[in-house]
């Protein structure tokens, strides 16, 4: 019985392990060709279109005003450019600084929400942004981005140059990478996660799952689509689904890129992920339930996630479990040395592919990250195991007693500590080019 | 022109007849003398007035000459029953009054006629030519046709035999009270003065057969070396040592497999299919020289250890398994029943319970084998033990059985061997390979020395069998020592049972040998109708491949990536020089 579980969670791991090589392998090619397709794109010089951005705001009175003063440096025509910063329900000064702005800057439109209308998450108050604006190209920060100058037209130029793709999703970095064990770990893991799964998927599939944030949608796609669904948590994974099983691709192109600030501390983290795992869970069994209206590429990326955060999570927590047991009972298991191999080979393979997704990006594969690599498999990947089972958990419990959802924002940290870091950030960006 | 074609064709078909040849001659064709035109009459004189395990032991002797062998007791002779006969054996096991036709009947017999033992003096005038009176002790055997058969032996009795003039002695016995004839004859008739013929007799009886039915011997020394009781748990380091000394000395062997361990502790069963090391080292004995043979399905009953214990005998009642291992066990006599009839019915069904245990047994036996792709091409017993009727349950599903035969029903110990290969009445049509000189004994002192003089006595039997068995668990040295000093032996030749003729049959398998190839046929589905685990082990050695398939892959991409990731670091080093350069041709402008 041991062996059969023991198999069985391994072929799991490993068709998870091949896919993901799969990914990487994309992921780098796309890399090797995107420099090329830059250079074609703004070659083409077509008319820029008329960009809302749509910025949901509650309780941002410590970043808010960062992320206005990235818009205002944006390198895109102001006549074709309305920023609108959302300030949902807050009851902090946000609101304040958002109107200071908007005095100063007239293409910064806020608007203000309360409830019944405003205060019912981050997709209700897109919907209401999305009302208000005027522009052609919808373009969605979160409160804590400071997008470089030209990430606006980076996706703008996807979108121009790419007629099938409703929508481009730029790159993101960290802003506090060098703050703690924690914001290193975030770091590499957000860098993995865009070569290997966004960079990947697109080079194969055409596929890109929206982040929620930097990203350009077409304004004919999302009124199509009727906007975001409010019960959604993590509503960018849901709107993905939806526009790529409408036909569309969504593009990815890290030439547009955002810096954001990442969790400090465990607690703030733990609610962050908490949400996107129970969020993805809500995405997958609301899609699975409609499977049949589906096209193939989306049932195949669903059963990408539901791999994700079932079946790999699984396999890994049986192969944990044999592992433990059979430290301290005799299951008289079969593999014999080539479980070793396979052990060794998986945990090289991680290695290998988060130190490739590192040096695509100019400085990141040095001694320390990759130090942080090996402390991270045996810590950081287990507490994602654990993460993924207690969301699973909370959303089995939210489904059985039919509670509502909430919004967990994710708390913010005092970016005049971080502000060294932008600054250096901003020069080691335009010394990148 | 056309003479030279005609010389060519000639000469490629000497070298073909020569090469050929080797085949036709093999010994493996010779082991055995079957003459199908010779017809045998035993006569029998016996306690019970049955056939018992003095007239089994004649049997297997008889078996190497013919298979046409009719056995009569004294009493119920006819005289229809010699007819089509060729030759007759009388064996007076016991002295009784013989009924008064019987001289009568033996003077009308034409052919050869053996006598043994007692009431020769009734057999009428063909006897007349001796008078048996008494016993004697001899001390040394000698054959006076060819002085090196002589023999010196433990003290043994012969009947004091008296000849007339014109009788010749074949075999005479020597002891401190002077010579006494063993083995003599008068023209056709012949006459053994012994009143069993177990060893030392029997090597010299069986010589003397060869006379009696006019055969010509084979100037070789069929041979054989089995590795006894490799089972599950065998060492598969000492079984490749054993393998690759028999391979390296160009030596065909046999391998006794069991296909079940049991640990007697625990009473937990080990499959090949879990210890896969030992089953590729039995892969590779197959594919080189070895032959398997099956050895039981565990070597055991109740909770006794596989190699110990008795599969097909309950050694604990003296009786054969009759019973489920927890079953009580209660042994009723005739007297017990009220009449004939129903003790007919309980012997039935007692003999229907052993059937249907062995055949279950040995059927699966057989089908893990093929299963794994070993092919079994003989059956050995466990201890040798087993009942008459379960000699009869083998005859169905093989034509060779190996080793020494139970010769009673009612004691195991009473178990004997022949010096030639046969194939007697008793094992129903299967060809016996005798196991004649034993094996290395670790508690003997000089244990390869007292199977050499086995070895000895047993060359007395031209062209006789010299069977060894030795236990790989020894260690390699042993079996070097067993095997330099059989290679010493003149004319040697080791059999190869896959050289035989070899028949197995048991449900959904079904294997052949012959000319040195094995051919098997196994009904995968059928077997797996029957029992899922024989799906389970190939499932597994499925799973085992892809795990390596994956292993491969897994390595394979690891050294993708990280040469990617090299090569991005290399090319982001060469443009790091070539920039500052460019800046500076900028700037020089």
């Amino acid at each position: 019985m041991a062996n059969l579980f023991l198999y069985l969670a391994l072929f799991l791991l490993w068709f998870m392990l091949f896919y993901h090589i799969f990914l990487m392998l994309g992921g780098y090619l796309e890399f090797l060709k995107h420099d090329k397709v830059v250079k074609k794109f703004s070659e083409n010089k077509e008319e820029l279109p008329m960009v809302s951005i749509l910025i949901p705001a509650h309780n941002e009175q410590l970043v808010i005003e960062n992320t206005l003063q990235a818009m205002v440096n944006l390198d895109y025509p102001k006549d074709k450019l309305e920023v609108i910063p959302i300030n949902d329900n807050s009851n902090d000064d946000t609101g304040f600084i958002v109107d200071e702005y908007a005095k100063r800057y007239p293409f910064i439109r806020p608007l203000h929400t309360k409830p019944p209308t405003g205060g019912k998450g981050k997709s209700g108050a897109l919907n209401q942004g999305l009302k208000h604006s005027t522009g052609e190209v919808i373009v969605v920060y979160d409160a804590d981005n400071t997008p470089e100058p030209e990430a606006v037209y980076h996706l703008v130029l996807g979108l121009n140059n790419d007629k099938k793709a409703a929508a481009v999703v730029g790159k993101f970095r960290v802003l506090n990478a060098t703050e703690n064990l924690l914001t290193r770990f975030i770091n590499i893991e957000t860098l993995t996660f865009q070569w290997l799964a966004q960079a990947g998927r697109w080079h194969w599939f055409k596929m890109t799952t929206i982040p929620g944030t930097n990203f350009a949608i077409r304004r004919s796609v999302i009124e199509k689509l009727g906007g975001w669904d409010e019960k959604a948590i993590s509503e960018d994974t849901e709107l993905s689904f939806r526009v790529y099983n409408a036909g569309y691709h969504i593009r990815f192109f890290p030439a547009a890129i955002t810096w954001e600030q990442e969790p400090e501390t465990l607690k703030v983290w733990w609610k962050q992920r908490m949400r996107w795992a129970q969020g993805n869970q809500y995405v997958i069994f609301k899609f699975l339930t409609q499977l049949r209206k589906l096209n193939r590429k989306v049932r195949m990326d669903l059963f990408y996630f539901l791999f994700t955060y079932l079946f790999f999570f699984g396999g890994i927590l049986v192969s944990h479990l044999i592992f433990i047991l059979n430290l301290i009972f005799d299951l008289e298991l079969l593999i014999g040395n080539v479980s070793i191999i396979l052990l060794v080979t998986g945990f090289l393979l991680f290695l290998v592919e988060v130190c490739l997704a590192l040096s695509l990006e100019k400085g990141q594969l040095n001694l320390v990250n990759a130090l942080h690599v090996v402390f991270m498999y045996f810590l950081y990947s287990q507490m994602w195991v654990i993460l993924v089972l207690s969301a699973f958990y909370r959303e089995a419990k939210r489904v059985l007693l039919n509670q509502e959802v909430k919004w967990y924002k994710t708390e913010r940290f005092n970016p005049q500590q971080n502000k060294q870091t932008i600054i250096e950030n901003s020069e080691k960006r335009t010394s990148e080019r | 022109m056309k003479t030279k074609l005609v010389a060519t064709l000639i000469f490629f078909k000497m070298i073909f007849l020569v090469i050929g040849g080797k085949t036709v001659n093999a010994v493996e064709e010779d082991i055995v003398k079957i003459n199908p035109d010779v017809h045998v009459l035993v006569i029998y004189s016996t306690e019970n007035w049955e056939v018992d395990e003095n007239i089994r032991l004649l049997d297997l002797s008889i078996g190497h000459f013919t298979n046409n062998i009719e056995y009569k007791n004294v009493h119920h002779l006819e005289q229809e029953d010699l007819e089509d006969k060729t030759h007759l054996f009388y064996y007076g096991h016991v002295k009784e009054k013989l009924p008064p036709t019987i001289s009568e009947m033996v003077s009308s017999f034409e052919g050869p006629t053996m006598a043994i033992s007692y009431n020769t003096e009734q057999l009428g005038e063909k006897y007349s030519f001796l008078n048996v009176d008494g016993e004697k002790t001899i001390t040394k055997i000698e054959d006076l046709k060819d002085q090196e058969k002589s023999k010196t032996i433990n003290q043994s009795i012969v009947l004091e035999a008296k000849l007339d003039e014109g009788a010749k002695v074949l075999v005479q016995g020597d002891g401190d009270e002077g010579t006494f004839p063993l083995i003599m004859r008068k023209g056709k008739n012949y006459y053994l003065a012994a009143d069993s013929f177990d060893r030392p007799y029997s090597v010299y009886f069986s010589q003397a057969l060869n006379t009696f039915f006019d055969v010509e011997t084979i100037d070789k020394t069929p041979a054989y070396i089995r590795l006894e009781d490799v089972h599950p748990l065998s060492d598969p380091n000492r079984l490749m040592a054993a393998a690759e000394e028999l391979k390296r000395r160009d030596i065909p062997y046999m391998i006794a497999v069991i296909p079940v361990y049991t640990d007697p502790e625990s009473g937990r069963r080990y499959h090949f299919e879990d210890q896969r090391e030992v089953l590729k080292v039995l892969k590779y004995m197959q594919n080189n020289g070895g032959s398997v043979v099956l050895h039981g399905y565990t070597h055991q009953f109740r909770d006794s250890e596989t190699g110990e214990g008795f599969e097909f005998w309950d050694v604990e009642h003296q009786m054969p398994i009759y019973h489920g291992p927890e079953d009580e066990v209660t042994q009723l006599l005739e007297t017990d029943f009220e009449n004939a009839k129903e003790y007919e019915t309980y012997v039935e069904t007692n003999k229907n319970y052993e059937r249907q245990y062995i055949k279950k047994r040995i059927t699966r036996g057989v089908q893990e084998l093929a299963n794994y792709g070993l092919y079994p091409l003989a059956f050995e017993a466990p201890h040798y033990t087993m009942s008459q009727n379960g000699y009869q349950v083998i005859s169905d599903h093989f034509s060779t059985y190996v080793g020494q035969v139970q010769l009673s029903d009612e004691d195991w110990e009473i178990m004997d061997t022949t010096p030639y290969a046969t194939q007697p009445t008793i094992l129903n049509g299967m060809r016996l390979l005798p196991e004649t000189i034993g094996y290395v004994q670790p508690e003997a002192e000089e244990p390869v020395k007292d199977m050499m003089n086995s070895a000895d006595f047993y060359q007395v039997t031209e062209g006789g069998m010299l069977g060894a068995f030795y236990h790989p668990y020894l260690g390699i040295e042993g079996l070097k020592e067993v095997l330099d000093e059989m290679e010493e032996i003149k004319n040697l030749e080791w059999i190869d049972l896959k050289e035989m003729k070899n028949t197995v049959v048991v449900d959904h398998v079904n294997i052949q040998s012959e000319n040195g190839s094995i051919e098997a046929k196994v009904n995968h589905f059928g077997l797996v109708r029957t029992s899922m685990d024989f799906l389970y082990h190939h499932i597994r050695e499925a799973v085992i491949i892809i795990t390596w398939v994956i292993a491969v892959i897994g390595i394979t991409s690891v050294l993708m990536f990280s040469s990617f990731t090299l090569y991005l670091i290399l090319r982001r080093r060469r443009l790091e020089k070539y920039i500052p350069k460019h800046s500076q041709i900028i700037d020089k402008r």
